[in-house]
């Protein structure tokens, strides 16, 4: 016998749930403040798209609601000289789109603009935000970011965090994860030839979740040999994950034929994706698999 | 492919369309009324459960909450269905799918209905869940109604298939599974009900049938008929899917409970979960072929899953056992077609009724057949297709027709001018095919089955020809089609014209706006209607103006007589005339059937159209992923009434099969839903279709038919999965016999043979 | 927490907000909870219910309206992000019974057939034409590819855009 829901026998009468209560902090340590006060039962939005997707598929809204919208040192790009190189840091709060239209980014790190093409759609990616794309865990951006070797700065109510993507979104699990405040793009290497590129394979051609993401940015210098490289993929509830074992593999590389199929085990092997009630685990791999190895093929023409 | 056609002249411009281009058209979902209240339905935790106990004192005590019902509260009969009622309004002691109904809620707003909803406390036990339609006629499995879970069987017997196989030189057996796919039309169920002051009820919820819905409510709240009024049209979509009651019940239920309007408007997810889907079918066929090429036997075995209760379960069973041989002439057939009932959500009425499904198969048989014997696969059907006056699929007789024939030369000569075009490949990972494939679709109901049609024609106090009509318009464009026959077969103006449809206090009944019957129904009537009224409006025209009867005739804005040059002359305005004339409105009516066979074989059908379709694929060998580049399609369907209206259905029907070929399925799994959403459902988007769809629409009837139109609501959803199914065979080899197509086979197949030569076979 | 604007003046016992919107050019306010869909003000609240609701999670672009001249869905956006903000709804497409060259297009061309989904479209579409008045079918197709459409099969809508790219591309 299993009941739904108990009886209520108490004599109170019942009420509505508590409305949700929004605030709007208009900097970060009153935000942390907030969630500091308000714990498990306060969360922090941004866009609100993943927000309002989970609360009509049943995850009610958190008592406390913290927009950072209001904090202004989130919003928008800056270019940034470090030590001679040229750096994007764009705030947490920017939408995709704004990203998507970014001349920089469509010029330095095409990657990432083609990564945030394959997000949603137009209407969506207007109010979604590459830092909650980020907190998402299995953004498809993600996979981009991290070959492009970018920073997360984050804020833990004392200090400003630099850490690679995946460092972060780890910290995104613990119970209070510091405040993406940016992301950095450091200007990617340059050499004789460069391969890059980001997949997204998905069940219908657009506007749909991801089975596989995988994302790549190698140099090969002039004598053919791979010099630098990174290589990163996801899809499915799986977050992204660089792939170390096939990088090292084709690091100093000058590629053959034969490599192929090695490299082609390698990402079998290495890239751990799940299954669902619609795609199984192989397939993701075979295909992750499949379109690495078809980039790197064109390597050896 | 391309010629212009008389008919694509024949372009009006839909009369509903400013309203819904501008965003003014008021669906009834977007109906406000004062003190209205806002309902929410309690479905069912479980898939299959008993009943313990239902508590509804909680929710009853929230601030706001005005209303709840459970099933002691239904006045009349706790049950419905179209032709059966087996559906419980409101369970009372057992549930059999996630969305059986337990309880409904009124209150001020959604969420307090929400709200209350989560405050009733029921007690189930779980029962054993009967989730494999294979298993669900066992011995030992739960029974989920008093007979059983047999619902039904149909079968066809024609010769002697076991001695025929015999003589067989090729035979090819196998069996296809197709998917439970949901029609998402894009307007979830919902409306108001409001209770009027003179205790009536008006039902303001969109449904293809106005009538039957007021009869299957009558019974429900033990109220007379008359006493209910269903406004049932405009819809955002139905294709079958709102043929039966949806909301309708809990919103009167609650409306009579709280004496005040009582509005649902269901959410995707609770859509997904009560809502209807297409019927997931296994069907195996074995079919042989002689030494000359004809194929002479065919045996069919159908399973189909129609979930908990029979809804049109049954006949959507004999209409897929009808067309389990197409437009073929086979000697010696053995179909035989069962459906069962399981907890898998509910099974009923959709576009294509069952004879997508079969088509799929059939048309699977031809395509392996004539790899089988190495000849070109329209050839082939060519060889055993039927002739113009051939008997029906199930032995009776039909309408005259050359259709089978004219669409197969059609798609020939397009598919000889596809292969031909200059074909560059995007990258060396993709490769491309062509299939292409045939059907024979009925119209109307069948032999048999009560299918009665009518309309009426009414001049106007005011002047206005109102033309009524009991359908109801779901996107399909019938106000066009009316506006279309009556102003050319009266000769009227559109501006003389009201057209009233969607009301059962303002409407005669016209059957049910399904099964591709709306725009032949319109036209058989004025045929009927046509001479009447025309004769009332003349012989008043005579007696006021004293101009000859036999001169006058009914034209644009009044009745003319018709000069030499042509030129019509005004003698006397319709407004006139109706103003002038003393005795009540001049009104003519008329009540038939739908045209059926004359042999009196059950649920035979006797109007034909015929499709046939081009796909072209390009397959991605990396992913094994299908993307359809070409979808063209031939018909015959006789002449067109709206050409835009025309190619649309056609066109969206054919994308709503690319859907089903290739993305959509409702999974379920232990009689649960895993799609929930559009998120996970996947229809078609912009990007999944080709940017151009040729339909050529073949519009020559044999000499003499009476018949007219016919409709074209279905044809062009049915022989699309085949089509794709034979171009990825082309293009890459594998014989499809599961639906929706998996990439993940289609990459197993690829990677088998080695086609990139670093993969591994796939397990 | 004197410094944050934590919503107006909220307090434990009102729920609500007052939303001060400017929905077509007409200055609109609302009392509402700030965690409400801006469809449901829309349709609910104020009747405007040539925003239709469909998925609810942003899949499928019934809701489609214009924020600022952007294109969001009205499921997705909740009341207190849209405060001060100037909404655009097919209501305002469309001014004095005069309709939109867009509207005339999808009427001409069977860009409709239910109705349902063609007020999401047709804001789509003219977010789109003002970006890019004669768009590739590359461009159409990421245009609307939030946009779905049970009836058509969306040859009718790409027709109606086409026409317009067509007639953009004369008048340049
Ligand atoms: C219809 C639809 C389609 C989608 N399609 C895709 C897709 O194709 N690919 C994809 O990757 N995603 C997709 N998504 C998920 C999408 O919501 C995110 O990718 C989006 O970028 C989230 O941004 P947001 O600003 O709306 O986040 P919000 O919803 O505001 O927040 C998301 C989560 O991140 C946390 N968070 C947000 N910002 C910060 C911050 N600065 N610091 C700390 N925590 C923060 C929030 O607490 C919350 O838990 C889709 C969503 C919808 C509704
Ligand atoms: S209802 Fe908003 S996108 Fe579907
Ligand atoms: S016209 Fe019906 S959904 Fe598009």
């Amino acid at each position: 016998m299993v009941n739904e829901h108990e009886p209520l026998m108490s004599g109170k009468p019942p009420t509505l749930p508590v409305p949700t209560k929004i605030w709007r902090p208009s900097d970060l340590s009153e935000a942390w403040e907030l969630k500091r006060r308000y714990g498990s039962e306060a969360c922090y939005i941004t866009g609100g798209t993943l927000i309002q997707l989970q609360r009509e598929q049943g995850t009610p809204l958190a008592e406390h609601l913290i927009s950072l919208d209001k904090i202004n040192v989130l919003e928008g790009f800056d270019q940034l000289e470090d030590e001679g190189q040229f750096k994007l840091r764009i705030g947490a709060l920017t939408t995709l789109s704004d990203c998507h239209r970014n001349v920089f980014i469509e010029e330095y790190w095409p990657i990432l603009a083609e990564a945030i093409r394959h997000v949603a759609s137009p209407a969506v990616r207007n109010r979604a935000t590459i830092g909650g794309n980020v907190c998402y865990q299995v953004g498809d951006v993600i996979p981009a970011l991290m070959v492009l070797e970018a920073e997360a700065v984050s804020f833990d109510g004392t200090t400003y965090l630099r850490n690679d993507i995946a460092t972060y979104i780890q910290s995104v699990n613990g119970k209070d994860h510091p405040i993406l405040t940016s992301i950095t793009l450091p200007e990617p290497p340059v050499s004789a030839q460069v391969l890059s590129f980001f997949k997204k394979v998905g069940r219908r051609e657009a506007f749909i979740p991801s089975i596989v993401t995988v994302a790549c940015y190698t140099c090969i210098n002039e004598s053919g040999e791979v010099e630098y490289i990174r290589l990163a993929a996801g899809g499915g509830t799986a977050s992204p994950k660089r792939l170390y074992e096939s990088e090292r593999f084709l690091q100093k590389k000058v590629l053959v034929e034969e490599d192929l199929g090695r490299l082609y085990d390698l990402v079998l092997q290495e890239y751990v994706p799940a299954s669902d009630p619609f795609t199984t685990a192989e397939y993701r791999k075979t295909v992750a698999a499949n379109v690495i190895v078809s980039e790197f093929e064109k390597l050896i023409q | 492919m391309q010629q212009m056609k008389a008919s694509e002249k024949r372009n009006r411009k839909r009369p509903d369309g400013p309203d819904k281009v501008t965003g003014r058209l008021n669906y009834l979902t977007d109906l406000h009324f004062p003190h209205m209240l806002y309902g929410k339905i309690k479905r069912s935790a479980y898939p299959h459960a008993r009943i313990l106990s239902i508590h509804t004192e909680e929710a009853e005590q929230l601030p706001g909450v005005r209303a709840v019902v459970t099933f002691k509260d239904v006045p009349g009969l706790n049950a419905f269905g179209i032709v059966t009622p087996d559906q419980p309004v409101l369970c009372e002691d057992t549930v059999r799918y996630v969305g059986d109904a337990v309880a409904a809620v009124a209150a001020d707003t959604k969420e307090m209905a929400e709200h209350a909803c989560s405050l009733i406390a029921i007690e189930y036990e779980p029962l054993p869940v009967v989730d494999d339609p294979a298993e669900a006629l066992g011995a030992a499995t739960p029974k989920l109604h008093p007979d059983g879970n047999l619902l039904h069987k149909a079968h066809f017997y024609k010769g002697d298939v076991d001695d025929a196989f015999h003589k067989c030189t090729e035979i090819v057996e196998e069996t296809y599974q197709v998917p439970r796919q949901m029609h998402t039309y894009m307007e979830t169920e919902g409306g108001v009900i409001v209770p009027e002051p003179d205790d009536t009820l008006t039902v303001y919820v969109g449904t293809q049938h106005g009538y039957k819905d007021r009869f299957q409510l009558s019974r429900i709240l033990n109220m007379p008929e008359e006493k209910i009024r269903i406004v049932s049209s405009p819809m955002g979509g139905s294709f079958g899917g709102k043929d039966e009651l949806n909301i309708q019940p809990y919103g009167a239920l609650l409306a009579l409970a709280s004496g005040r309007p009582v509005k649902i408007h269901q959410t995707r997810q609770e859509s997904v979960i009560s809502g209807l889907k297409r019927h997931p079918m296994r069907i195996t066929m074995k079919t042989g072929v002689a030494a000359d090429g004809k194929i002479i036997a065919h045996k069919v075995d159908i399973l189909a899953d129609t979930g908990a209760y029979s809804t049109l379960g049954p006949a959507i069973l004999e209409f897929a056992v009808e067309h389990s041989t197409g437009p073929y002439v086979i000697p010696n057939v053995k179909t035989e077609g069962v459906s069962v009932f399981t907890n898998n959500g509910v099974a009923g009425e959709f576009r294509g009724f069952g004879g997508n499904q079969v088509t799929f198969a059939l048309e699977g048989q031809m395509d392996r057949l004539a790899y089988r014997l190495d000849v070109d696969p329209l050839e082939f059907r060519r060889h055993n297709l039927r002739e113009t006056d051939e008997i029906g699929p199930i032995g009776q007789r039909i309408a005259s027709t050359d259709g089978a024939y004219q669409v197969l030369q059609s798609i020939k000569e397009h598919r000889q001018l596809k292969i031909k075009e200059e074909n560059e490949m995007p990258d060396k990972w993709k490769v491309r095919g062509i299939g292409t494939a045939i059907t024979m679709h009925g119209g109307g109901l069948g032999y048999g089955r009560l299918d009665p049609a009518g309309g009426r024609l009414c001049l106007k106090e005011s002047g206005k020809i109102e033309a009524a009509f009991g359908f109801e318009e779901a996107g399909q464009g019938i106000l066009g089609v009316i506006e279309t026959i009556v102003t050319e077969e009266l000769g009227c103006s559109v501006s003389d014209l009201s057209v009233v449809i969607g009301d059962t206090s303002l409407v005669p009944s016209s059957g049910s706006t399904t099964a591709s019957r709306g725009t032949s129904m319109v036209w058989h009537a004025l045929q009927k209607m046509k001479e009447p009224f025309c004769k009332l409006l003349i012989e008043k025209g005579e007696a006021l103006t004293g101009v000859e009867g036999h001169r006058l005739q009914t034209g644009k804005g009044g009745l003319v007589v018709t000069a030499h040059d042509g030129e019509e002359i005004p003698i006397i305005t319709y407004e006139e005339l109706a103003q002038q004339s003393t005795e009540e409105e001049m009104t003519t009516s008329t009540n038939f059937d739908f045209p059926t066979t004359p042999d009196p074989i059950d649920s035979g059908h006797f109007l034909y159209t015929f499709g046939a379709v081009l796909a072209q694929v390009e397959v991605d060998l990396l992913t094994g992923k299908v993307k359809v580049i070409d979808l063209d399609q031939a018909i015959a369907a006789g002449p067109v009434v709206n050409y835009l209206g025309y190619k649309g259905q056609i066109e969206g029907g054919g994308v709503m099969s690319l859907g089903y070929t290739l993305l959509e399925d409702a999974l379920m799994s232990e009689g649960e839903y895993m799609t929930q959403n559009l998120d996970a459902y996947l229809i078609p988007g912009i990007g999944d279709v080709p940017f151009t769809m040729k339909v050529e629409a073949i519009e020559t009837l044999p000499e003499d038919d009476p018949y007219g139109p016919r409709g074209v609501g279905e044809i062009g959803s049915v022989a699309v999965a085949p089509a794709i199914a034979k171009a990825i065979q082309e293009a890459v080899g594998y014989w499809v016999r599961r639906l929706p197509v998996s990439s993940e086979e289609v990459l197993a197949e690829v990677s088998k043979r080695r086609i990139n030569p670093w993969t591994k076979a796939m397990q | 927490m004197d410094k944050s604007d934590a919503v107006n003046v909220q307090t434990e016992n009102v729920p609500v907000i007052d939303l001060n919107l400017t929905i077509n050019e007409n200055p609109v306010k609302v009392q509402v909870e700030p965690t409400a869909r801006l469809v449901d003000i829309l349709r609910d609240e104020l009747q405007l219910t040539g925003t239709k609701i469909s998925c609810g999670i942003g899949r499928c672009g019934a809701c489609s309206v214009m924020i600022d001249g952007q294109l969001v869905n009205a499921c997705l956006t909740m009341a207190y992000q849209a405060d001060q903000t100037s909404i655009t709804t097919i209501e305002g497409v469309s001014r004095d019974q005069e309709m939109d060259p867009i509207q005339k297009a999808f009427l001409e061309e069977g860009g409709f057939q239910c109705g349902y989904c063609t007020p999401g479209m047709v804001m789509a579409v003219k977010v789109l034409l003002e970006e890019v008045p004669v768009p590739t079918e590359e461009d159409i197709k990421m245009a609307l590819s939030g946009n779905l459409c049970r009836c058509t099969g969306y040859g009718g809508i790409i027709r109606a855009v086409q026409r317009m790219a067509a007639e953009n591309s004369e008048v340049r």
